[in-house]
């Protein structure tokens, strides 16, 4: 996804939401699991990028956008924690645009349970890592922690899905 | 262990990407929501700079009105009390209207311009440069004239400053 990212210094911005809106558009959607509650941040997102498009254009606007959304994303999945709030969208929503499961065993819907079951920052290593494939030294630079973090983070988001998926092949 | 679960991820969320689209009116929303947030961006510092001109402008008219003023900014000169010296005390001496009029040592000595000038044979009764005339006053009720402050320390405080003069004594 890195090489595909654009460089914003010649595009305007019009064109780079068209350029980046699916890919982050799906980052947000694994991000919080409720595809309107990531529109909407994405759009918190693209409102901010566009305030600051002069300045952002220059350098690599995918990677500002990306991280005010992560960081938006991780804020809200925290204000649910404390409110013991629950989705508008449901695990289901990503399971049926999801489509099958992708590998025999373990469940598409129960990945998505244990992903979403994840504290906010893992879950955003997680999708930064697998889906975004980042290395650890731009998640470090786009959730604003240091790499050792990064490490327990991805460890400990690990770790929970390694037993998942010997509860599912046992 | 750890690659089957990468794996694993990498496929969940390419599966998952492929049926996360962003549509053209999501796309439109998005960009009109950056224009919107770049017009009220700039809107808000619009005004900022004329409201810091009218402040500036305000504050250097208000200092100069202050300075400007009668009174104000510096301390006032001493103006006499009562009238000055050169108009005669009454039954004690004349104007000597003969006299050439000599430059006087003493700022009491110039006679106050509000007081006009006598001629022999007027009446010598000086009056307070600070009362008005007895005659434009409304009478009291106790049929008594009313004292301006100014005469009742005037011809007392003028006598003895009268003949130490060096017009008068010398």
């Amino acid at each position: 996804m890195s090489a595909q990212e654009i460089r914003g210094a010649e595009i305007t911005f019009d064109e780079f939401v068209t350029a980046t809106a699916g890919r982050l558009l799906r980052t947000a959607v694994f991000l919080v699991y409720d595809r309107h509650l990531a529109e909407d941040l994405l759009q918190t997102a693209y409102e901010r990028v566009a305030r600051k498009w002069k300045r952002v254009s220059g350098g690599n606007p995918e990677a500002y956008a990306r991280r005010v959304l992560v960081n938006l994303a991780i804020d809200e999945n925290k204000r649910r924690a404390r409110r013991r709030d629950t989705p508008v969208g449901s695990v289901a929503d990503v399971e049926r645009l999801a489509g099958p499961p992708p590998a025999a065993g373990v469940a598409g819907g129960d990945l998505d349970e244990v992903l979403r079951a994840l504290p906010a920052k893992q879950r955003a290593v997680v999708v930064l890592r697998y889906w975004c494939d980042l290395e650890e030294k731009q998640i470090a630079e786009t959730l604003g922690i240091s790499r050792g973090t990064v490490k327990s983070h991805t460890a400990r988001a690990m770790a929970a899905l390694r037993e998942h998926m010997k509860e599912g092949r046992a | 262990m750890n690659d089957e679960l990468e794996a694993l991820l990498r496929g969940h969320y390419r599966s998952a990407a492929d049926h996360i689209t962003a549509g053209p009116g999501t796309v439109r929303r998005f960009q009109d929501a950056g224009r919107a947030a770049r017009r009220t961006g700039r809107g808000r510092w619009r005004w900022a700079f004329p409201a810091l001109a009218a402040a500036v402008t305000a504050a250097v008219l208000v200092t100069i009105a202050l300075f400007l003023w009668p009174g104000g900014g510096t301390p006032a000169k001493p103006r006499p009390m009562a009238p000055p010296a050169s108009v005669p005390v009454p039954a004690t001496r004349t104007p000597a209207p003969t006299s050439p009029p000599r430059p006087s040592a003493s700022p009491t000595r110039i006679p106050a311009p509000g007081i006009p000038q006598r001629r022999s044979g007027a009446d010598p009764t000086p009056r307070p440069t600070g009362a008005r005339d007895p005659r434009t006053l409304p009478p009291t009720h106790g049929g008594a004239m009313p004292s301006p402050s100014s005469s009742a320390m005037g011809p007392v405080a003028k006598g003895p400053r009268a003949t130490s003069s060096p017009a008068g004594g010398y």
